[in-house]
């Protein structure tokens, strides 16, 4: 699909509360006070979080890098924000202090004690170069040391994006100020004191991304921030300006993206994989301020509003900052404010306490009454009114959605497209019953997350424990024939030096030793590589390599106990004699057969089997054959004996028939007799054969 | 003190109650004509009907252990009531509506979990258990603009003040043709379709107000509607003499009230707005169907009891192309999708 400039188009449904944004837009946007005293959570953007570079009693400088965040293995950049000293003074503490959360969670943070001279980095030199010189890299690498991140409530840190946007192929750089939540007018007040400031930054992401068209996008309830943008335009820049509708969600990523370019972001996709990359208006400003004046992200523009204040604005307030401090300077009517949000009042969240730092992703604090806001009624039963779909910007069906997600069936829930919502609340609300709605799909979102984790571990678990298996089974497999390889050798050397064995006799042995030990470790030996017809061999010799160890362990016990001379000699002395009289008989057995069919002997490892074995294929091969004949007697037999009873069974079966039937079946037997005797008759003259083969 | 609550932070003033409220108000041109032609045994009607909703319901609330007053306050029992008591006939005896009204409430409604989980309408529901139950209480209409005249007598079913319904009328003009029919004024007084012909207004002056209200959507009255007027069309293009006029199939019976007030029941209707004129379609060619082949004096709570069934299907099949989908996904098929 190719993006559509010409003409505005739209998004499903939308909704148009009350906008409540001139409130906050009649003071001019200016500093707050400096604060004595910032804390700074470490983890202020999506990804990992930053690292303290710092310590207790340190003194940093503002824009003072205070925590940095490691890059990954295999990744160019980190997925993370820098956090940079926002007042200079001395670092008072690194603790975990509660952060602005929905959960209402504790975070890791830097605290820094104001000295109240604001001083700036002393060694902070202008560079000179300048940026329009710099590789895409070294942008890159400006941008996330100054620690920016999505200004519009997001947080995602804002090099990756653009990295992802660099190493595709950008269309579209899109920039959002469209700012649809009602009451926060941050970026409004920021494009109409900074717009210059703005095309600034366009100007550095152009250079970076190149992108063939370059827009802005605006609802059309911002008239002078839209006065200010045309005058900040030159007229031969490539820089588009589209006013949109005022309608909720518009300043939504993907709805912003549809309604300029009529391009939808696939479901599961990023905006970049159509070749779109969106950055909001106080994202870019804060890239040309890091850029091109070399100053990291240490404030924002921050709306304050609602009824609990006297004077609702906008302040550029430094990140760190009380909440109520901030709303302190804005006039803060304590017996008013029972409601306080961090965000807007569609997607913002709810806190309790005044004490939180203001952070990157704060765009609006919202103080207000119940009796403004609204406190929400009871939750009734959906009475499947359809308002919810009507509104919906990814046309959805939040009413299947509620129903699915209320019944626990999450998986059914997903099907019907769960992950496509961008949980912008409109359905909730429209919803005539009070229903929660935005509640049931994150608790249903969060469900989904745990069964594919539990799915992922369990998939994991079985991998591991296969490729375990694998491997005892290997590992077995190559101990056994190492074993047997082991005792193949030890025959030939024993066989090698027989004579000066029988001659040089020596101690005794143990008995247990020799004759319980072995059988099980030659049969498993045997089982992997060795057919059948060899085992017995195979295990004879192993027996043979058994004793000749036991005897001489016995001969060496015999040694020790001499040199100790202790009283029980004649005992071991019985016990060696025993032993070697044992070998000497194993000996024997294997002495006639290499001497008939010495040349023949197939030895029982794969090692040796490959030198020895050339006669023995005459004899297994006859045998086989009267095998075979008699397996073909043997299924004769019991064709005939099918034939009759068949037979039996039919009743039109005549007498003749039967007879007939049965002198095949006679004959059948007696053949299978035969074949019987021959094999049995062959198996006993080859069988000592293969008993003395060791 | 601070309080907590989840986004949104701020909610659209128009609640269930107020909901309802409206579908009240916007049903009174339409009782008001009643009234008017048939008398005061419409209001009657109405007020036992409420009575016995709003007992019902706060019986088998108590029964069912879920809180009483919250629930009554809704409104939606009431509104159920008002819609069953204004189909029936307005010299109907008490036990009519009384009954009627139980069964929608208790039957129809709470057996099945209570507001929101029907899976019929209650009011046709009952009107078809009560038309199937006690058909002759059920078809008797007083004759129009005469209650006055007999008096406050509303409560006794004499057969001199009763007169059928035109359609009820229409479908027995035996071999007649239509013209030789609407030349007897004893089969049908002119009297009697002029009044239907008021009360039919009084209902899309309701309607139309709701709509403008946004209280309900036209996709299911129009689909209704539309279908219904194009099969009276063009059996009445082929075979006048048979077949009743469109006109005729609008303002008579219960086809306006329906389209406005009860194919619109979100509960128990189908969800989507695609669906909704589906919905509203079947509703329309079914009520056609039953009213010139069937035996009933009218069809619409069969029409719409059958739609109800077919309501879960109609959603499968017509969901809406989610945003970044290629195509909607349809069917009663389940394709699962991964995060």
């Amino acid at each position: 699909m190719t993006p559509d400039f010409s003409r505005v188009h739209r998004f499903h449904g939308g909704i148009q509360p009350p906008e409540h944004k001139q409130i906050s837009t009649t003071m001019p946007l200016q500093a707050a006070a400096l604060p004595d005293r910032v804390v700074l959570p470490l983890q202020q953007s999506s990804g990992l979080m930053a690292q303290a570079v710092v310590s207790v009693g340190d003194y940093v400088y503002r824009g003072q890098c205070i925590a940095q965040v490691k890059t990954l293995e295999g990744q160019s950049s980190a997925l993370g924000a820098a956090v940079h000293a926002s007042i200079s003074g001395h670092v008072s503490e690194l603790a975990t202090l509660p952060v602005p959360h929905p959960g209402g969670l504790q975070s890791p943070c830097i605290v820094i004690e104001s000295d109240g001279l604001d001083l700036p980095v002393p060694d902070h030199v202008q560079r000179q170069d300048d940026w329009q010189d710099l590789e895409a890299e070294q942008l890159l690498a400006t941008i996330g040391a100054a620690g920016i991140v999505g200004l519009g409530g997001a947080g995602f840190p804002t090099h990756t994006k653009l990295a992802g946007g660099f190493a595709q192929d950008t269309r579209l750089l899109l920039i959002n100020a469209a700012e649809c939540e009602p009451y926060i007018t941050a970026d409004d007040m920021l494009l109409r004191q900074r717009s210059a400031a703005l095309i600034e930054g366009i100007q550095v992401l152009v250079h970076l991304l190149e992108p063939e068209h370059v827009v802005i996008g605006i609802e059309d309830n911002k008239s002078e921030a839209i006065a200010c943008l045309r005058a900040a335009i030159d007229d031969d820049s490539c820089i588009q300006l589209v006013v949109v509708p005022t309608r909720y969600p518009s300043g939504g990523e993907k709805q912003l993206i549809q309604l300029v370019s009529g391009l939808e972001v696939p479901s599961g996709k990023r905006p970049i994989d159509i070749g779109v990359v969106c950055q909001n208006v106080g994202t870019v400003v804060a890239v040309a301020d890091a850029v091109i004046r070399h100053q990291p992200l240490i404030e924002r523009v921050v709306t304050v509003t609602g009824d609990a204040l006297a004077q609702p604005r906008n302040f550029y307030v430094r990140l760190g900052t009380s909440i109520e401090h901030v709303l302190t300077q804005a006039g803060l009517r304590p017996q008013q404010l029972q409601r306080l949000i961090m965000g807007g009042p569609m997607m913002g969240f709810a806190l309790t306490d005044l004490s939180l730092p203001v952070v990157k992703t704060t765009n609006c604090l919202l103080a207000g009454s119940n009796e403004a806001l609204g406190a929400p009624g009871e939750e009734m039963p959906c009475i499947r009114c359809g308002e919810c779909e009507a509104v919906c910007p990814a046309q959805l069906l939040p009413q299947q959605l509620y129903w699915f997600s209320a019944h626990q069936q999450y998986q059914k829930a997903a099907s019907f497209d769960l992950w496509d919502c961008i949980e912008c609340g409109a359905c909730a609300y429209v919803c005539p019953s009070d229903i929660p709605l935005v509640q049931y799909y994150r608790h249903a979102k969060d469900e989904l997350r745990v069964l594919t984790d539990e799915a992922q571990k369990a998939e994991q678990a079985r991998q591991r424990f296969e490729a375990r298996q694998a491997r005892l089974t290997r590992q077995a497999e190559e101990k056994a024939a190492k074993r047997a390889a082991r005792a193949a050798k030890a025959q030939q050397i024993q066989s090698a030096s027989k004579a000066t064995a029988a001659s040089q006799p020596k101690a005794t042995s143990d008995d247990s030793l020799s004759s319980n030990a072995t059988p099980p470790l030659s049969e498993s030996a045997s089982t992997s590589s060795i057919s059948p017809s060899l085992r017995s061999s195979q295990q004879h010799k192993i027996a043979l390599a058994a004793a000749q160890v036991a005897l001489k362990r016995a001969d060496k016990q015999l040694a020790a106990a001499k040199a100790r001379r202790e009283e029980d000699v004649t005992a071991l002395e019985a016990k060696v004699e025993q032993a070697r009289e044992k070998l000497k008989a194993l000996q024997n057995v294997s002495d006639t057969l290499s001497d008939t069919v010495s040349a023949s002997v197939t030895p029982a490892t794969p090692v040796t089997a490959k030198a020895s074995g050339s006669s023995t294929p005459a004899v297994s091969a006859s045998l086989k054959q009267l095998k075979i004949t008699r397996a073909a007697a043997l299924s004769a037999v019991k064709k005939a004996e099918k034939g009759l009873l068949n037979l039996q069974r039919a009743t039109d079966a005549t007498a003749e028939q039967l007879d007939a039937q049965k002198a095949r079946l006679a004959g059948a037997q007696e053949q299978f007799e035969a074949a019987e005797k021959a094999l049995q008759k062959a198996q006993l003259a080859t069988e000592p054969t293969q008993e003395s083969n060791s | 003190m601070l309080s907590l609550f989840a986004a949104p932070h701020s909610h659209v003033p128009r609640r269930m109650p107020q909901v309802m409220r409206q579908v009240m108000f916007a049903m009174l041109p339409g009782i008001i004509g009643l009234t008017i032609a048939f008398g005061p045994g419409i209001l009657v009607n109405l007020l036992l009907s409420m009575v016995t909703a709003l007992l019902t319901e706060a019986w088998i609330l108590r029964l069912r252990h879920r809180p009483v007053g919250k629930t009554l306050t809704d409104g939606s029992a009431v509104v159920t009531g008002m819609l069953l008591a204004v189909a029936l006939p307005a010299i109907a005896p008490w036990w009519i509506p009384v009954l009627g009204t139980f069964f929608a409430v208790a039957v129809t409604k709470q057996l099945f979990g209570g507001l929101g989980q029907n899976p019929f309408n209650p009011a046709m529901a009952a009107y078809a258990f009560l038309l199937i139950s006690f058909p002759l209480e059920m078809s008797l209409w007083p004759q129009p603009f005469e209650w006055h005249i007999a008096g406050f007598s509303w409560y006794e079913t004499a057969d001199a003040v009763t007169g059928a319904t035109p359609l009820d009328a229409f479908r027995h003009k035996g071999m007649l043709t239509a013209e030789e029919f609407w030349q007897q004024p004893q089969l049908l007084s002119p009297d009697m379709v002029l009044a239907w012909e008021w009360v039919a207004l009084g209902w899309a002056l309701g309607g139309v107000w709701l709509l403008w209200q946004r209280v309900i959507h036209w996709q299911a009255p129009v689909g209704m509607l539309s279908a219904l007027s194009l099969l009276a069309a063009f059996f009445y293009g082929v075979d006048p003499s048979h077949y009743a006029s469109p006109w005729f199939h609008w303002v008579s019976g219960a086809t306006l009230l329906s389209a406005f007030f009860i194919v619109t029941d979100p509960v128990s209707g189908a969800t989507s707005r695609l669906g909704q004129c589906f919905f509203g379609i079947g509703v329309g060619i079914l009520v056609y169907v039953i009213r010139t082949w069937g035996n009933y004096p009218d069809a619409v709570a069969f029409a719409v009891l059958l739609m109800n069934f077919a309501a879960p299907t109609i959603d499968y099949y017509t969901r809406p192309r989610v945003h970044g989908h290629r195509k909607a996904q349809r069917g009663l098929k389940q394709k699962d999708s991964a995060p």
